[in-house]
């Protein structure tokens, strides 16, 4: 029979034989979906979930690698890995917020207490490394902790649905899986700066302050935080910042609680880097008013109450940039804000300042690849 | 959880392959059915070779697509910018180890003095190339 016959043959064959087949085929969809149907939708995700996590776990196990070729060039001991898969591990317990009142006190204090820990390990790892090479170390592990962290969560979700097979948990979890990615990739990039010491996007503010600093004479205020006085246009300007090349962010809370102690200051300017919302520019500078710096809040909390309390006006000015671009090597489109908020800067104190006025210019964010 | 992955996928990519020369062959029955005159039949084979092949592409691509084919590293080059405070030469070289912005670098050509470093900046990586 060749296949000329063949053809003919189905060919001639009636439209009933082919309706049948198409109401069978239509009937066995049907009841597959009726009956599988969720599952094969819970599979779908659960393997979306799947192919997520092991993007985290290859992210992970590179910072893994990093932070251990960093450190192996310092300590060759064969204990190195479990003394660092320990040090990716270490966890801090919030204070209880049952009562809040005080619990700025007790985050700075345990962050401290944590802080010191931390270096007091990584010194023990690395006795000969210099200062500004322990903080771009610490930085790192930092950096590891936050992609183990992010691994083991959606890791328990990814088990957790795929054990009970809950659609509302699997669905949970690829939700979340685009945001979680995004986030793991900007620690991802920041592994290369942190490794050799470049300057990211969130060291905007710092270089901001930096290139206001540079040539005069600077003195620490607080703990990794430094303080110059220079003069523009008749006004005196204290200008702070983190203390540089290492990767520090110092403790500008602390040292604006000094420095407005110590005497009548007109006003207080900060400048930030600020997360761009999608469709904005890298690099864009924007102007408000408020404590412009991030993180858990303990020198938001400080720099606020000391505004309040000595009733100075806090001025804001924020350099727009992405997660990606705050945690990796800094793009020219940031210089070129760096420039604009200077310019933003000096505007505000001749606007906003009489001659012969004192006022403060706060730097925030980690100053690692910046000097002053 | 890698080798499980590729079993699934490869399964996926099979039936997804059948489907597809499944219905390239009701395509081509259902050109050959029209050419005879049996239009009826033509329409039901072009609609199923139709389906069947929009399904099987779509199914195919997704499956495809979800599989991490963007590298997570970035791949970019470091430059360090420097000029001479006091002739305003100014040089643009690759990063090396122990450059920091605002510190000093090479000596300049010109009259010898340390050139300031003004900034470290990263090129446009691949990623965002793509």
């Amino acid at each position: 029979m060749n296949s000329e016959s063949v053809l003919q043959q189905i060919l001639s064959s009636e439209g009933d034989r082919l309706g049948f087949i198409f109401q069978a085929i239509f009937i066995a969809l049907f009841l597959f979906s009726i009956f599988y149907g969720q599952k094969f939708q819970i599979w779908m995700m659960l393997k979306n979930v799947e192919v997520g996590l092991n993007r985290i776990k290859r992210m992970r196990d590179n910072a893994r690698q990093a932070i251990l070729d960093l450190l192996r060039r310092f300590n060759n001991d064969p204990g190195l890995e479990s003394a660092i898969d320990r040090l990716l591990e270490y966890f801090w317990i919030p204070p209880t917020s049952i009562d809040p009142f005080g619990i700025v006190g007790k985050i700075d204090h345990l962050l401290n207490i944590r802080e010191r820990r931390f270096r007091w390990e990584l010194k023990s790892i690395a006795p000969n490394v210099d200062d500004s090479r322990l903080r771009n170390i610490e930085n790192l592990i930092e950096i590891g902790i936050s992609l183990d962290q992010i691994y083991r969560v959606m890791r328990h979700y990814y088990l957790l649905g795929k054990k009970t097979m809950s659609l509302f948990l699997i669905y949970q979890a690829e939700a979340l899986m685009p945001t979680v990615l995004q986030e793991a990739e900007a620690l991802t990039d920041a592994i290369k700066a942190f490794s050799t010491g470049q300057p990211i996007g969130d060291g905007v503010g710092s270089l901001v302050a930096a290139r206001f600093m540079y040539g005069a004479e600077k003195k620490p205020i607080s703990e990794d935080t430094v303080m110059a006085e220079v003069e523009f246009e008749g006004r005196k300007l204290i200008v702070v910042k983190a203390l540089g090349p290492g990767g520090n962010v110092g403790k500008p809370g602390e040292a604006v609680e000094k420095i407005l102690d110590g005497g009548r200051i007109a006003a207080i300017v900060m400048v930030d880097a600020a997360l761009k919302l999608e469709g904005e520019e890298v690099g864009e500078v924007a102007e408000g008013v408020g404590a412009a710096i991030g993180g858990i809040g303990v020198d938001k909390f400080k720099i606020e109450e000391a505004a309040k309390k000595f009733n100075v006006p806090l001025y804001a000015i924020v350099v727009k940039e992405s997660m990606s671009d705050a945690l990796s090597t800094m793009k020219w489109d940031i210089y070129v804000g760096v420039e604009k908020a200077i310019n933003r800067i000096k505007r505000l104190i001749r606007e906003k300042t009489n001659v012969g006025d004192t006022l403060i210019l706060v730097g925030v964010g980690n100053t690692i690849g910046i000097g002053q | 959880m890698p080798a499980k992955n590729s079993i699934g996928f490869l399964i996926v990519f099979l039936l997804m392959a059948a489907l597809i020369t499944c219905s390239i062959f009701f395509l081509f029955l259902a050109v050959k059915a029209y050419s005879q005159g049996f239009e009826e039949t033509a329409l039901y084979y072009s609609m199923a070779g139709l389906m069947g092949l929009i399904m099987s592409t779509y199914t195919l691509s997704r499956v495809i697509r979800r599989r991490p084919l963007i590298s997570t590293t970035l791949n970019y080059e470091v430059q360090t910018f420097l000029r001479c405070l006091k002739c305003g030469f100014s040089n643009t070289r690759g990063f090396a180890n122990g450059d920091y912005v605002l510190g000093f670098g090479d000596k300049c050509p010109h009259c010898s003095t340390p050139m300031v470093i003004l900034a470290i900046y990263r090129t446009t990586s691949k990623r965002e190339k793509r």
